[in-house]
This record gives structure tokens, C-alpha cells and sequence, in this order.
């Protein structure tokens, strides 16, 4: 018959929590694989840009995201592209925005739905190449992906 | 289709120079296929995965929706009023519904 001792059942129980949290990481490594991806080997800076995501998602089916870009907008500096990307999701890309060179003005909000507490990033690709980020953790209590 | 999008826009006569905020919202299920029916079988995706707004044929904003992006899908965003004209925005689904609105502003 076999005895557990102590020990044992609390790296049993480890091990099996380890299996436990082993779905989510997968989920996180594919939001990073998108934005190294998208960064393609530029460094981010996390100045001149503002990520707004209440840090508590009320309704997860529903999270207020905004994201504003200081950018003069002149043909010669502008922002071209926002894209968030919700790191829990099981698709973490959530949207991308383009801006046309003319009027616009990089600053959005859109609406999403989150699967679990996680990490939002944003990321914008300036007309110089240069990519701001900014990120913020959103706790969730009740998933948004009802099935 | 379904019901029309609602449309609000901050200021439809805005001084040149001034910035309008445009905030927009069509009804749409955005099913994400990876939902199941009670039987098992998962529900097919069917989100909206466009929205593009012109302003007299010129871009301003174009929107890549993924799954993420919720039921009855909403957007507002900003642009510098420089001229008079026809803001269009175009929604497109899945299956190639589009659902297209037509505002006028009046730079004064």
C-alpha cells in the first residue's frame, strides 16, 4: 500500500497545480510571439503614449479600452498604427487600428472581452519606425468568454 | 440587416483646426467560434473584422477587429477638421455584410 508522507503530497500537489497553470502560459507566449513579432527586433519606448483600461473589468464582456498617441500628426511625423493586444485571451491579438496621413488624430477606444485577469498592451508604430508601448493589468472575476 | 449603426459625432459644423470626435456602434453578435452548442459542435465565427472610415474618399481610420472585440462592436476616435464633406463608415463581416453610414460635416 503506498504512504505518502508529508512532503510528498505537497510536491504531488505542486506539480499538479504546475499542470493547472500550464493552458494560460500558453496563451501568454503566443500574445509575446505577436508582439515580438510586430516589435521585429525594435526596442519599444513607454513615453508619449496613454493606455487606459479600468483596472478592475466590472464586465468582462465589455472593458473600456483607450489608447491615445502624442503624435504632431504632420506628414513628416505621424502615427501609423495602435495595436492591442489582450495577453490572456485565447486570441490575444484584439485589434489593430491604421491611421490615414491626413486628419487623424491617434486616439481611440473600442470595447473588448476578456477571458481572465491579465495583461492589456498597447503598442503604436510611428512613421519613423520608432514603437511605443504601454501595458496595464486588468483584474477579471467572471470570465467575458461565456461558453 | 440588422438595426442601423448609431452614430455620434461631437460637432458636425467645427471651426478649421478643431478636433472632432466621432464614437460609433452597430448590433452584431461577433460570435467568436470558439463557442459550443449544447450538442458539442462549435458555433462557426461570424465577427465583423472591418471598419473603415473616409472623409470624401480620403482614409482616417481603419479598424482590424479580432475575437476579442465585443458584442454589438463600438469605436470612437478623433480627427482634426481640415474640410467640408462625407464621412463614411463601412462595417464588414464574415460573410460580407457591410453595414455603411454617411455623415456630413461642415468645417466653418
Amino acid at each position: 500500500m503506498l504512504k505518502f508522507t508529508r512532503r510528498q503530497a505537497l510536491t504531488a500537489g505542486g506539480v499538479a497545480l504546475i499542470g493547472i497553470a500550464a493552458a494560460p502560459v500558453a496563451a501568454k507566449g503566443a500574445a509575446q510571439q505577436i508582439i515580438n513579432d510586430y516589435l521585429a527586433g525594435v526596442k519599444p519606448q513607454t513615453k508619449a503614449i496613454d493606455l487606459d483600461v479600468p483596472a478592475n473589468a466590472d464586465n468582462p464582456n465589455a472593458v473600456h479600452v483607450t489608447v491615445k498617441v502624442d503624435s504632431p500628426m504632420t506628414p513628416e511625423s505621424y502615427c501609423k498604427e495602435i495595436v492591442l493586444v489582450a495577453e490572456g485571451n485565447p486570441r490575444p491579438l484584439a485589434s489593430r487600428f491604421s491611421f490615414g496621413p491626413g486628419a487623424a488624430v491617434p486616439h481611440v477606444s473600442t470595447r473588448i472581452r476578456l477571458a481572465e485577469s491579465q495583461r492589456i498592451t498597447a503598442l503604436a508604430k510611428m512613421s519613423d519606425g520608432t514603437i511605443l508601448t504601454a501595458s496595464k493589468d486588468v483584474i477579471v472575476a467572471v470570465s467575458g468568454c461565456g461558453g | 440587416m440588422a438595426a442601423a449603426p448609431r452614430i455620434g459625432i461631437n460637432n458636425r459644423t467645427p471651426k478649421a483646426g478643431e478636433i472632432v470626435t466621432v464614437r460609433a456602434m452597430v448590433v452584431h453578435p461577433m460570435e467568436t467560434g470558439l463557442r459550443k452548442r449544447a450538442t458539442g459542435e462549435l458555433i462557426p465565427r461570424k465577427i465583423i473584422n472591418k471598419f473603415t472610415c473616409t472623409l470624401n474618399g480620403k482614409p482616417l481610420v481603419t479598424w482590424n477587429l479580432e475575437t476579442s472585440v465585443s458584442v454589438n462592436p463600438y469605436v470612437d476616435f478623433r480627427f482634426r477638421a481640415t474640410e467640408s464633406g462625407e464621412l463614411k463608415l463601412t462595417w464588414v463581416d464574415d460573410d460580407n455584410v457591410t453595414i455603411e453610414a454617411i455623415e456630413k460635416i461642415t468645417v466653418g
